[in-house]
């Protein structure tokens, strides 16, 4: 049997076209116009992407199963209303990149209390996810300046993004930090961040490229996934504290959930797989948790469920 | 400085069976010597970094002859120093 692509790969060619010409359109056009356009591409693209259309209905039939209505379902409608609001959030995207977006759409909740905590003179490690809009929430980095944000993002797609952004606004000079492997070097450049009492945002459910070790099998929506130890060993060296954080859009806005996960990630030598699997299981659950509240925002169109990771 | 350096990798990595006693300076910090792995290196160039200020962000393969033994360490955290 034929296996799966690996996420980076599937992303490296899909998204990027995409965007490309949905960037355009927005640009010139505005967003109405843009959505116009999006139905008929959404339909062309969710048609000749089996494994993404597949993909998305085993996740569905997965949520259906927690869910009293179980709605949404893995049947083809939801499928596409699945992509539909992938479409939606890449015009998010843009409208983010695009400075559009003003502090009016957005609605916080637990800044109070993750501020307070960064008042405390240590930053602190945001675990985020592809649940919901990441991007969204790089803008708050230029809303708000109480809060420093440092995002760590994957190389590949990174100059990518960066070009594509450059292309549209000189804003966006936030902190993109490239990671492909934890070196001394990041951790050192992370940690002085850290003591700043910046925030260092890190996406927490994808498995590393190229690497197949540090990964960690844990219950996710009814069975075993593999989520990456990375993130986590990161957290543990710099030293802080460790909220998740979540952007779902809900009724036109943009909400930000800011959650305490724990405080100084400690993996003692001992026990060490044990602990940081007990860890990654916790942030499982906080995932699972939202993960209900929005099911179509789930932006990970790949077997999320494979235990094969075929990064190579 | 090397039993210095002992005592900062015993409370750096909670390593608590261990004395500084226990430690020859000669002996390869890593895989088969103390045994200590990837994240015990990242953990102790935090450390490091903090009570000397000076920085092991070296290519990986420098990181490894660095890290290769206690006198190793030592003699290059005095030498980024001076």
């Amino acid at each position: 049997m034929k296996q799966s692509p690996h996420w980076a790969q599937l992303e490296e060619h899909s998204t990027l076209w995409g965007m490309r010409i949905l960037l355009r359109i927005y640009l010139l056009l505005g967003r109405n116009v843009l959505q116009v356009f999006l139905y008929p591409v959404v339909i062309y693209y969710w048609l000749i992407n089996r494994s993404g259309r597949r993909a998305s209905r085993s996740y569905l039939s997965r949520v259906a199963k927690f869910t009293d209505t179980s709605k949404p379902d893995g049947s083809l409608f939801y499928s596409y209303k699945h992509f539909i609001s992938f479409a939606n959030t890449l015009i998010d995207k843009l409208a983010a990149w695009a400075g559009a977006i003003s502090l009016a759409d957005v609605e916080y909740h637990g800044r109070d209390q993750l501020l307070a905590e960064t008042k405390k003179g240590r930053g602190v490690v945001l675990l985020g996810s592809h649940l919901g809009n990441l991007e969204v929430s790089r803008v708050i980095a230029y809303l708000d300046k109480d809060i420093i944000i440092n995002v760590l993002v994957h190389t590949k797609h990174a100059e990518k993004f960066n070009r594509l952004l450059n292309q549209c606004s000189s804003k966006s000079s936030l902190n993109l930090i490239q990671v492909t492997e934890i070196t001394a070097a990041t951790s050192i450049l992370l940690s002085d961040k850290i003591d700043n009492g910046e925030l260092v945002i890190i996406a927490a459910d994808r498995t590393p490229v190229g690497h197949s070790q540090r990964l960690v099998k844990v219950d996710f929506l009814g069975a075993k996934a593999l989520f990456p130890q990375g993130p986590f060993i990161l957290a543990s060296l710099l030293k802080c504290p460790v909220y998740t954080m979540f952007c779902l859009k809900r009724h036109c806005k943009h909400v930000i959930y800011f959650d305490y996960f724990s405080g100084v990630l400690k993996f003692p030598r001992k026990n060490r797989e044990q602990a940081m699997q007990q860890t990654i299981q916790q942030y499982a659950e906080r995932l699972q948790y939202y993960c209900l509240q929005e099911p179509l925002q789930w932006f990970n169109f790949f077997d999320f469920w494979s235990l094969v990771n075929d990064a190579e | 400085m090397e039993d210095e350096l002992k005592q900062l990798i015993i409370d750096a990595l909670d390593l608590e069976d261990i004395s500084v006693a226990d430690i020859d300076s000669h002996d390869a910090l890593f895989n088969d010597g103390l045994g200590l792995d990837s994240i015990d290196a990242l953990e102790l160039g935090l450390a490091i970094r903090k009570k000397y200020n000076v920085k092991i962000d070296a290519d990986k393969e420098d990181v490894v002859k660095i890290f290769s033994s206690v006198s190793a360490l030592a003699v290059y955290i005095e030498s980024a120093r001076s």
